[in-house]
């Protein structure tokens, strides 16, 4: 099929090759031959640069990681022993926690297209690689994604526009929470829930984007959209998949430990014969109650006397 | 073709996070891909939506791959692959019609510029819809993704024998099929 696609062969020549199948193989190649030439659409420019934005970023998030984290690890062993730096640190550290303060605000607020908004990126992808634990660093993907929805509102009330990267950006987040959630071993239902949760309101706030953007925005709105829904259907069948799971696997002994000796019984004793119960004593006759007596004539009062 | 060896080198520097090996491993393949997608999704923004997911799973789990024999782009495919399975697994609990039921005109934008081929290829398609499931997955990795049997049976988790007789059984059921419609 190779050779026929780059021109390299004939039908006839392929066909030579598994005469058995000559009859057969011809139309069917000819067939196929145009289905492949025919049925197969090319991703555009614009898409294929799209979605290797979206893995260049992805490259950047997992680079992050183990580089944050060595990094972490060597400013500790360099600083630790220099404590006779430590208040020139301290007196550092309060200024830049100061001055910290106002741009961290400004910062936060900054919107896509904004001069410090990769300033706020960055700081997000520094906390992804301070997070300790997995669990952690998607907590913070969903806290992301969040953001990136606000952005999304923020975005189009403000400037009456939206592209698509800013977009995408909160299926990245969301997609990226999805990916470690599937893999956890703890917690994993409540994150799945949250995720269910989160692309559940995605779609309801990105549907009342929908209404009030630009025509051009529409396509783009309605891709993001999609991947929310498919999102949403993801973290559903995660979940479902974790409740038909056994809570624990059951783990598989290496060795059943044999007795060493397995003492025998010691003669078991028969029971004695079990005494048949002694005839219950049937009630004797009870007596029928005498003759009643009959209640003695009562006398008559006796006349009264007259004065 | 790239060689082997080219290509275990760029995956070895993709994994360090090289960007530009990461770019190139995509521009190389990322064509075939969405064609493999696209062919059994049939609508566009879908498939350019599954081709990303494709290549996002690749690369996160890029340290599970090790070159043991099967190529980089096999492993694609097997990605893909579930990709796509998992993609139909949603339509069908959505009550939707499969790809093939609607053939490559599931969108009204798609419509006239596949009206043509549709009209072409109708046959081809309804064949394929009469084979099995994994008939049909044979067909289209050996014709469309261009794949080689031992790569087919990698990414279809299959012996290379049976991916043989799959692909035996596949089109002779089609050469059939197309040979009732034709009378």
């Amino acid at each position: 099929m190779t050779a026929l696609q780059s021109g390299q062969a004939t039908i006839e020549e392929v066909v030579a090759r598994y005469p058995e199948y000559a009859q057969r193989l011809v139309p069917l190649l000819e067939v196929a031959l145009r289905v492949v030439s025919t049925t197969a659409p090319q991703l555009s420019d614009e898409a294929m640069d799209a979605i290797q934005g979206r893995l260049l970023r992805r490259t950047v998030e997992l680079q992050a990681r183990p580089r944050a984290e060595n990094r972490r690890l060597a400013v500790f062993s360099q600083w630790m022993p220099r404590f006779r730096l430590l208040p020139v640190t301290l007196v550092l550290l309060v200024a830049l926690l100061m001055s910290g303060v106002w741009v961290s605000s400004a910062t936060a607020a900054s919107l896509p297209g904004d001069v410090l908004y990769p300033l706020k990126r960055m700081t997000e992808r520094v906390q992804l690689g301070l997070a300790l634990s997995e669990t952690g660093r998607i907590w913070l993907h969903i806290r992301f994604a969040e953001r990136r929805l606000e952005e999304v509102q923020a975005v189009l009330e403000q400037r009456g526009q939206l592209d698509e990267t800013t977009l995408a950006e909160v299926g990245d987040e969301t997609e990226a929470a999805l990916a470690s959630a599937e893999q956890l071993s703890d917690d994993q239902v409540e994150v799945l829930t949250t995720l269910a949760t989160l692309t559940e309101r995605q779609q309801a706030v990105l549907a009342a984007v929908k209404d009030k953007a630009p025509p051009q925005a529409q396509a783009g709105l309605t891709r993001a959209m999609e991947r929310s829904r498919r999102g949403h259907e993801r973290a559903q069948v995660a979940l479902q998949g974790r409740h038909q799971k056994p809570p624990a696997p059951t783990p598989h002994p290496t060795h059943t430990p044999q007795p060493a000796y397995t003492p025998k019984p010691t003669h078991t004793p028969k029971p004695s014969h079990t005494p048949q119960p002694t005839r219950s004593p049937k009630p004797t006759h009870t007596p029928k109650p005498s003759h009643e007596p009959q209640p003695n004539h009562t006398p008559k009062p006796t006349k009264a006397h007259s004065n | 073709m790239p060689s082997y060896q080219d290509e275990a080198e760029l995956v070895a520097r993709a994994k360090q996070f090289d960007r530009t090996a990461i770019a190139e491993l995509y521009r190389r393949y990322v064509q075939r891909i969405y064609r493999y997608v696209y062919y059994w999704v049939g609508d566009e923004p879908t498939a350019e939506d599954l081709t990303a997911e494709v290549f996002l799973r690749a690369l996160e789990s890029l340290t599970t791959y090790s070159y043991r024999g099967v190529p980089f782009v096999a492993w694609l495919y097997r990605i893909a692959q579930a990709r796509v399975a998992d993609h139909h697994r949603r339509r069908a609990r959505r009550g939707e019609k499969l790809p093939l039921d609607e053939g490559l005109i599931s969108t009204e934008e798609n419509l006239a510029a596949l009206a043509e081929r549709r009209e072409t290829y109708k046959d081809l398609y309804a064949a394929l819809q009469r084979l099995t499931a994994e008939q049909r997955q044979v067909i289209v990795l050996k014709f469309v993704a261009g794949l080689k049997n031992e790569e087919i049976a990698y990414v279809l988790d299959k012996s290379e024998g049976a991916i043989k007789a799959l692909q035996h059984r596949a089109l002779a059921s089609l050469q059939r099929i197309l040979g009732e419609d034709d009378e």
